[in-house]
């Protein structure tokens, strides 16, 4: 159990809302809010957007005395008025209690020490039953928070309050018991996750410095003052030994630098065989980066086998970037073998907005210090610094990449309801009705083997193999049955429909994946590839009233060439259809006519080609379909991604 | 080393499955500055960059104090770009303007020492914003109830962040050894997992009870506590002690709903929350203290409760800071009880701490 960030929000643009729209429960929190004033604005409080008169307050305004308001639809209690504000707030998050707030706030009054600001105490309460895991700071005055205004609640019991790594050395074919879900899983193979060799995130000091009033750590980050001042500034730690390949990632943050900071201040990061006494012009071994101010700013590798560091700006190659103050970049240099990549990232995620990923090349050995030091060139002394901080520093030995990949876990599939299961993996013949086989009770049976006309069997599918449609004329039909596929299209159906494609090109024809009917004229169900925009549809018809078309606006549902797992659910009783593409949600929509037929389809279920034979052939892969007569679940559908993308099949 | 049971079979939790992250972006240390002899300043410096900062302050007088703060940049800022509010003992506001530093409090007695806690907005092209809280002991011993604060104020500066903190005596006295600054940041980017704050106790009433106690704790200097409960049957304050000790050691200075302050001296305890309540009514209350075993302990504390249940009812407000007159341990222990009838089952104590 620790204090940690359970929410925050930072307005990019200005804005009446400054919500945590999604944050964890805890008992007792901490809010912060630092609100931005554009015009005239208030401090409105909701909880889970609860709009009922929920609230009461008490609030004492400059040291008078309590006014209280209560049976409110928010809990307001700062006017209308353009100063920006500051607020800490202690909350109590009791399920089944009143949530209870201490207020603590201080408005700006007018600009200017001239103006004596304003403060305000206040309690308040939201008669709410659950706890609460959004928070709504919203104004309703004439103007709007502005750009940069931040809420932020803290939580008293997040946890775990240490990394917990997920098992990595699993055997295959294992059982994991999961005593706190009751669930079970079944391990097929694994990825060991990458953990760092060393991290650092300087709340104490490793560091040996050569000029600690330039480079050093210091209040919990690594401090550097990027000066041209002719002297050495390097620190470095010792990591005894490295590998021949290995990542180092670190955040960096700008805290000063202006048009005035000298044109090209600037420093290193990154692995040295020689420790802070050996400056940029001491040979060396050395693979990192050089971070570079000037009229425009870069990063660029940097490397010396034996010899003196390059100039901050003269690396194998370069990328442009900025460095403002209070930009934060997340850098990761990767070394593999002789090759080096350096690369900059705005997501601490390190995946998310790169500025540009560069390439170096480099014999260097012996690495065994990480290593910050200034460009220490003997030109006139800077006197208007580039400066900033690192932080968060880990370093990956033995790795070329740090993927985690934990565990992969199966769950097991609840088979019920499941009507028609195709691997379409078969070397010849029928495409056979695997529901029955893999444990279902409800398949609809060999009536529903899929005779192939056509198609090509034995193409390399997601999981075993696949079978391959020409886009021409091949296609495959579930026997002569106009029945058996009712449930898809009648009154309260229920149905969902999986299936891995491999689209060949974007055609210029419908692509059908499978149907019972074609459009207004029949019965039945359709899945359909849209060749205008990549989309799809997913309708019934009634043979009359005309078709339910869904999913037009959607674009990108499907990949070509690339294997795609597609899932469409459709639910009758809450009037919905969802859209899943790889297993996460793509789309949620209103069906815009759903007027079911007691009636049988028009015809039996064909994949591949539009039911009536005719037209809209599919051009590419299937593999691994299957039917339900019920809604999954985006759980459900998550595990089937899960596990046949690891090459299980669904059974 | 993952434990099998019967070959294949593994036993285990959802969060040793899949594995976690920690906990990231609580409070972190960011600077401290602690007086090794006696001085009129404690600088603490080369702050990063943080859109907050908890700022704790422990001043020990040598003579009468008159402690402030000042903020910079690169350097300190001593021109006249400060501007405030406050209170003292609940009175009507006083403020300054155009002034060269930031008043906490003004230590009246010679030779106490005072605690303060302070937050910081810290947005460079803004004006900083204060706000927070001191106790001073006032004089010493429980015959002497403390002092309270409540301190608003800003920094007009709106071209840099702070980087620099300082907390300075402006009387003819100095701040003794020990006076320390500490301060904490907190930025939404943070990604560190080294919170300052140490839990040190959690405690759950699973039965109704005369008081809900923290147990033994491991001593801390800097104390943050936080409580909430109902009462099983009416009854009255909401009160807080250290150590066991039901002695006449105690004092305190409250107010409810904003009013004035009213005191208590050599009591057996301190008041957080002041009320008659119905049975069944939520009462929550927060506080920090410091914790010098050599020192007063001082409290500065905060509480509310339903008063009434439902939304047609405001709830009332508690401001206190209150002392245990105790100069030889560290609190050890916390028990909060109401002084008739039990606490209901459910009632929470969290207890967090640091040195």
């Amino acid at each position: 159990m620790v204090w940690g960030k359970a929410g925050s929000t930072t307005l990019s643009s200005s804005g009446d809302d400054l919500d945590i729209t999604s944050m964890t429960a805890n008992d007792f929190n901490q809010f912060i809010v630092h609100s931005i004033t554009s015009g005239n604005m208030k401090h409105n409080f909701r909880f889970d957007d609860n709009s009922g008169s929920v609230y009461a307050r008490g609030r004492s305004y400059n040291g008078a005395g309590k006014s209280n308001d209560s049976s409110q639809a928010q809990i307001e209690y700062h006017g209308d008025t353009a100063e920006d504000r500051f607020e800490v707030i202690y909350g109590v998050n009791l399920t089944g209690e009143e949530k209870l707030q201490i207020h603590h706030c201080i408005t700006q009054g007018g600009s200017g020490s001239g103006t004596a600001p304003n403060r305000s105490l206040a309690v308040s309460k939201a008669v709410i039953t659950n706890q609460y895991t959004r928070v709504d700071c919203f104004n309703d005055g004439a103007g709007s928070f502005d750009t940069g205004s931040n809420i932020t609640v803290l939580g008293s019991d997040m946890t775990p309050d240490a990394g917990v790594t997920a098992i990595d050395n699993v055997q295959d074919n294992s059982l994991f018991i999961e005593k706190d879900t009751a669930k079970r899983y079944w391990s097929s193979g694994y990825l060991p996750a990458n953990t760092a060799t060393h991290s650092d995130d300087f709340s104490s000091d490793g560091w040996t410095d050569n000029d600690s009033t330039n480079m050093g750590v210091s209040g919990g980050t690594f401090n550097w003052n990027a000066k041209r001042d002719g002297t050495n500034d390097a620190s470095t730690y010792d990591l005894t030994s490295t590998s021949a390949n290995w990542v180092l990632r670190f955040k960096l943050k700008v805290t000063n630098v202006s048009s005035s900071t000298q044109a090209g201040n600037g420093f290193y990061v990154g692995l040295s065989d020689k420790n802070q006494t050996a400056g940029q012009s001491t040979s060396q071994d050395f693979i990192g980066v050089s971070i570079y101010n000037d009229n425009t700013d870069t990063y660029r590798t940097i490397d010396a086998d034996g010899s003196s560091l390059p100039r901050i700006y003269q690396g194998d190659s370069n990328q442009a970037t900025t460095y403002n103050t209070n930009s934060t970049w997340y850098y990761e240099i990767i070394k593999t073998g002789s090759s080096y990549t350096v690369e900059a990232f705005s997501g601490s995620d390190y995946s998310t907005g790169s500025e540009g990923k560069i390439t170096g090349s480099s014999n260097a050995t012996g690495l065994r210090y990480l290593k910050v030091l200034n460009d220490m060139e003997s030109i006139s002394t800077s006197t208007n610094p580039f400066q900033g901080t690192i932080d968060d520093l880990k370093f990956y030995n033995n790795v070329t990449n740090v993927d985690v990949v934990p565990a992969t876990w199966i769950t097991p599939i609840d088979l019920s309801e499941l009507k028609a299961y195709y691997t379409f993996s078969q070397a010849s013949g029928d495409i056979t009705n695997d529901a029955t086989a893999i444990g279902s009770t409800a398949s609809i049976g060999s009536g529903a083997d899929l005779q192939v006309s056509g198609a090509t069997y034995g193409a390399s599918g997601k999981v075993g193999n696949s079978l391959s449609f020409d886009g021409t004329n091949d296609y495959c039909v579930a026997g002569s049955s106009v029945s058996q596929f009712n449930f898809m299209h009648k009154p309260d159906f229920t149905v969902s429909l999986n299936v891995w494609v491999k689209l060949d090109t974007v055609s210029s024809d419908y692509d059908c994946i499978f149907n019972t009917s074609i459009q207004t004229t029949n019965i039945g169900y359709s899945v359909a590839r849209n060749h205008n925009a990549n989309t799809f549809w997913n309708y019934i018809t009634n043979g009359s009233s005309g078709q339910s078309e869904i999913g037009n606006s959607d674009s990108g549902l499907a990949d070509v060439d690339t294997w795609t797992m597609l899932t469409f659910t459709m639910d009758d009783a809450n009037n919905e259809i969802k859209f899943y593409k790889n297993g996460v949600l793509f789309t949620t929509a209103t069906p815009t006519e759903r007027t079911q037929s007691t009636s049988n389809a028009s015809y039996a279920g064909r994949w591949g080609q539009q039911a009536n034979g005719s037209t809209m052939e599919f051009g590419g892969e299937m593999n691994e379909a299957s039917i339900w007569n019920r809604v999954l679940t985006a759980s459900e559908i998550a595990d089937i991604y899960t596990r046949n993308s690891i090459g299980v099949a669904l059974g | 080393m993952t434990i099998y049971q019967d070959s294949k079979r593994i036993v285990g939790t959802n969060t040793q499955r899949v594995g976690a992250d920690a906990v990231t972006g609580g409070w972190k240390e960011v600077g401290r500055t602690t007086l090794g002899s006696a001085g009129d300043t404690i600088d603490v410096s080369s702050l990063p960059d943080k859109r907050y900062y908890m700022v704790l302050t422990t001043n020990i007088a040598s003579g009468t104090i008159d402690a402030r703060f000042r903020l910079g940049n690169g350097s300190v800022d001593t021109g006249s770009n400060y501007a405030r509010r406050g209170s003292e003992n609940g009175a009507a506001d006083g403020t300054g303007t155009g002034n060269d530093s930031l008043l906490i409090p003004y230590a009246e007695n010679g030779n106490t020492h005072f605690f303060g806690v302070h937050y910081f907005a810290n947005k460079s092209n803004k004006e900083k914003l204060l706000v927070g809280n001191t106790v001073d002991e006032y004089a010493s011993g429980s015959g002497n109830q403390p002092a309270r604060f409540d301190n608003a104020g800003k920094w007009s500066n709106t071209s840099d962040v702070i980087d620099v903190i300082r907390n300075y005596n402006a009387q003819s006295g100095s701040f003794d050894t020990g006076s320390e600054c500490v301060v904490l940041g907190y930025d939404p980017d943070d990604t560190h997992t080294t919170n300052f704050w140490e839990p040190l106790a959690d405690v759950t009433l699973d039965s109704d009870a005369s008081e809900i106690s923290s147990g033994t704790i491991t001593a801390k200097k800097y104390l943050w506590v936080q409580v909430y409960f109902q009462n099983a049957s009416n009854s009255d304050d909401v009160l807080v002690r250290f150590n066991n000790d039901s002695g006449s050691n105690y004092a305190h200075r409250h107010a409810i709903n904003y009013g004035s302050d009213t005191t208590q001296t050599s009591g057996s305890s301190i008041k957080l929350i002041d009320r008659n309540a119905a049975a069944d009514i939520g009462r929550f209350a927060n506080f920090f203290a410091i914790n010098h075993s050599a020192k007063e302990k001082l409290l500065i504390a905060h509480g509310t409760e339903e008063e009434t249940s439902g939304a047609n009812n405001h709830p009332t407000s508690n401001e206190c800071v209150g002392k245990w007159d105790n100069e030889s341990s560290q609190i050890t222990e916390i028990d909060c009880f109401t002084n008739s009838g039990n606490i209901r089952s459910g009632a929470r104590l969290i207890v967090w701490g640091s040195n």
